[in-house]
């Protein structure tokens, strides 16, 4: 995979799981590091105490009793055994357990003597300037008829012990990083191949042209195969969204084509010479498609404006009465003559019902409710607004109901789409389109039935 | 009336002042935002027709600077459905009212006469439209030169009406209105009272409708 296409990305997949990879190495290296000096620090005393125990053993052998006391005939094979460590020097010391030196150096460090003791006793301990390992070993030795514990303590240097120590522990750490060194290759090595099918992803969808929204042909592995789906769905939503522009667009063009085309053929036929009230007639319907093709404009505006307004309004907490009383001012005040009588019920009289909602297009929405009445419903239609809570108190209803003819059950279904108006000569078929987008765009629903004085009813329903 | 018509479109702006001078109003175009706030600092108009869209200082920011000076002349924002925003339908902006475009010419000028109306109605005391008079200080009202014979609670209940046209007003805000802390009114009595003036109003532009479950809303016809 190309490393830094566009580098959005805030932080890498494979720099992760490599750090994460080597930090445990690390941690499983040092504990076997600490394993490994243990084991080399003992490894090296075991066999050079072994020697140094051997030599003991040699110089008590040793010693004997004669009449004339403890005698120590010393071997020189028990220093020459030690003496294998070029570098290292040796201290012995033989004494009694009083503390009577009867040969070698007298003043060798050590712990107090405890004569019940008959085990081999090694330490460490400084001497002449350097740390120097120690073994004291115990014999009892008779004379006359007494028993007199000798003790032998013999030394030597640390040196050789050190560097077989250090060999010990440099060579298992060889080992060891050669060990991690290939655990990270190999983690490296698998989690690009893990990694593989995400790059075939990328230059799949990089070689693609815009308008190519055919879904992704990866064989994803398992581990993304929801990313894979996810991406592919929303492709088609995306396809399916671009479908419904290209057909709302071509709607659009062909409405106001014919509307344009209309108008302008009525104007044309207008400017033809024809008696005064020919002409005052054909004027007249001139204008009236004029009005027709405003009309058309204007709502085609108001559907772009709601949509525009879902994608990027932020909500904000709107009252349903306000707005209800709003709207009923907004179309008194443009309709000063309107014949429709409005009427607001409320069956939830606690308090009033807000809703997290953009005031605009929801008076949007009624704007066109109140319009369809005005234009469908007869003479003098009643108008009904009421607002409900539902059962459970998670949905607020606003219903509007009016008086009028209705829309027949066969066309319900097909009502809330656009460009579906039913005979009216100055509907622009998007009022119910309009609802519908802005109902979409507050997670409620729309829906059509009859209302209580025959006309219909469009109930609205939003979350709260 | 005299009109500043501030529009940047030609067209329109000609079509508009040809109409508006028709009906005998005096009428400036300035089809520049800066040329338009300079012109307003230094002249009075009885109306201000304001484009949002416009050359240099936007309908907006002339509005802000007028009512910074203090300066109170009515403003009809003109505006395209898509710019439509909370600023103006709350009207927010400090306009005094809005005309969505495409503009229908009749709306326009009936919309201008209204808020001219409002204004010189409340500085004289006297409200006229149509055949409709209205005279605060004399409590009395006429529609063709004849006088309604209003009685007092029929005055307050007009004066209510005529303060709040085009608005809901709470039956209980109405009561609020003509009745005093002592005599404790019934809503009953509120509707009979409104029953009645509305009779009396008969065949005057003035029409007071009952939006049930709301209150009143009372509003001027054009005829």
């Amino acid at each position: 995979m190309n490393p830094e296409p566009g580098s959005t990305a805030s932080y890498s997949l494979r720099r992760r799981l490599t750090f994460a990879m080597m930090t445990g190495f690390l941690l499983i290296l040092s504990i076997l590091a600490v394993a490994l000096w243990n084991y080399a620090v003992a490894a090296a005393n075991r066999s050079f105490d072994l020697l140094l125990e051997g030599s003991a053993i040699t110089i008590l052998g040793r010693v004997s009793s004669n009449a004339n006391g403890i005698t120590v005939d010393f071997p020189p094979a028990a220093l020459e055994m030690l003496g294998l460590a070029e570098d290292d020097r040796v201290f012995y010391r033989i004494f009694t357990a009083e503390g009577e030196t009867l040969t070698g150096e007298a003043d060798l460090p050590g712990p107090e003597v405890d004569i019940t003791n008959d085990e081999t006793q090694y330490f460490d301990a400084r001497y002449s300037g350097t740390l120097v390992r120690f073994v004291r070993q115990r014999k009892i030795v008779a004379i006359d008829d007494q028993t007199l514990p000798v003790l032998v303590q013999v030394g030597q240097t640390r040196i050789a012990r050190d560097v077989h120590r250090n060999a010990l522990f440099l060579r298992g750490m060889m080992v060891l990083g050669v060990l991690a060194v290939a655990g990270i290759f190999f983690a490296r090595m698998s989690i690009n191949l893990a990694l593989k099918p995400l790059s075939g992803i990328v230059t799949d969808i990089e070689s693609r042209d815009p308008s190519d929204l055919r879904e992704l042909k990866a064989s994803p592995p398992r581990e993304i195969a929801s990313l894979i789906a996810a991406i592919n769905g929303f492709m088609r939503r995306l396809d399916a969204s671009k479908d419904n522009a290209q057909n709302f667009i071509a709607d659009v063009a062909h409405q106001i084509r014919t509307s344009l085309s209309a108008l302008n053929g009525q104007l044309e036929l207008a400017s033809e010479p024809g008696k005064p009230e020919e002409l005052q007639r054909r004027i007249g319907s001139a204008g009236l498609q004029a009005k027709k093709t405003i009309a058309l404009t204007n709502q085609l505006l108001a559907h772009a404006m709601v949509i525009h307004r879902a994608d990027n309004q932020s909500k904000s907490a709107v009252d349903l009465v306000d707005l209800v009383t709003t709207a009923i001012e907004n179309h008194v005040k443009q309709r000063a003559s309107t014949g429709i009588e409005f009427e607001f019920v409320r069956k939830d009289a606690l308090n009033n019902p807000v809703i997290l909602g953009d005031a605009v297009s929801l008076q949007e929405a009624l704007r066109n409710l109140i319009s369809n009445v005005e234009a469908h419903a007869g003479d003098r239609p009643c108008l009904r607004f009421t607002i409900e809570r539902s059962g459970t108190g998670n949905r607020v209803f606003l219903i509007v109901e009016d008086d009028g003819p209705g829309i027949p059950h066969g066309q319900r279904a097909n009502a809330l789409d656009r460009f579906s108006s039913f005979g009216n000569s100055l509907g622009s078929g998007l009022g119910l389109a309009i609802v519908k987008a802005v109902m979409d765009a507050h997670d409620g629903t729309v829906t059509l039935g009859d209302g209580a004085n025959g006309g219909l009813r469009v109930e609205l329903s939003f979350p709260c | 009336m005299r009109i500043l018509l501030v529009e940047d479109n030609t067209e329109l702006a000609t079509m508009l002042a040809d109409r508006f001078s028709a009906q005998g109003d005096a009428v400036d175009v300035e089809g520049d935002g800066a040329g338009a706030d300079q012109l307003l600092a230094h002249s009075k108009f009885d109306i201000v027709i304001l484009d949002v869209n416009l050359p240099n200082k936007d309908g907006y920011s002339i509005l802000q600077s007028m009512r910074e000076r203090k300066d109170s002349t009515p403003v009809l924002m003109l505006t395209a459905r898509s710019e439509i925003d909370d600023r103006v339908t709350g009207l927010d902006s400090g306009a005094d009212d809005y005309v969505v475009k495409p503009i229908e010419f009749r709306e326009l000028a009936a919309r201008c006469r209204a808020l001219v109306r409002r204004r010189t109605g409340q500085a004289a005391n006297v409200f006229r439209h149509g055949n409709f008079l209205f005279d605060r200080s004399a409590k009395r009202a006429f529609v063709d030169e004849i006088d309604l014979n209003l009685r007092n609670r029929d005055v307050q209940l007009l004066e209510a009406f005529l303060g709040n046209l085009d608005r809901v007003i709470a039956k209980e805000d109405v009561a609020d209105k003509i009745y005093s802390f002592e005599e404790t009114p019934s809503l009953n009595a509120v509707e009979q009272a409104v029953t009645r003036l509305r009779k009396k109003l008969e065949g005057s532009p003035i029409i007071i409708r009952t939006v049930r479950g709301l209150g009143y809303i009372a509003n001027a016809r054009e005829q």
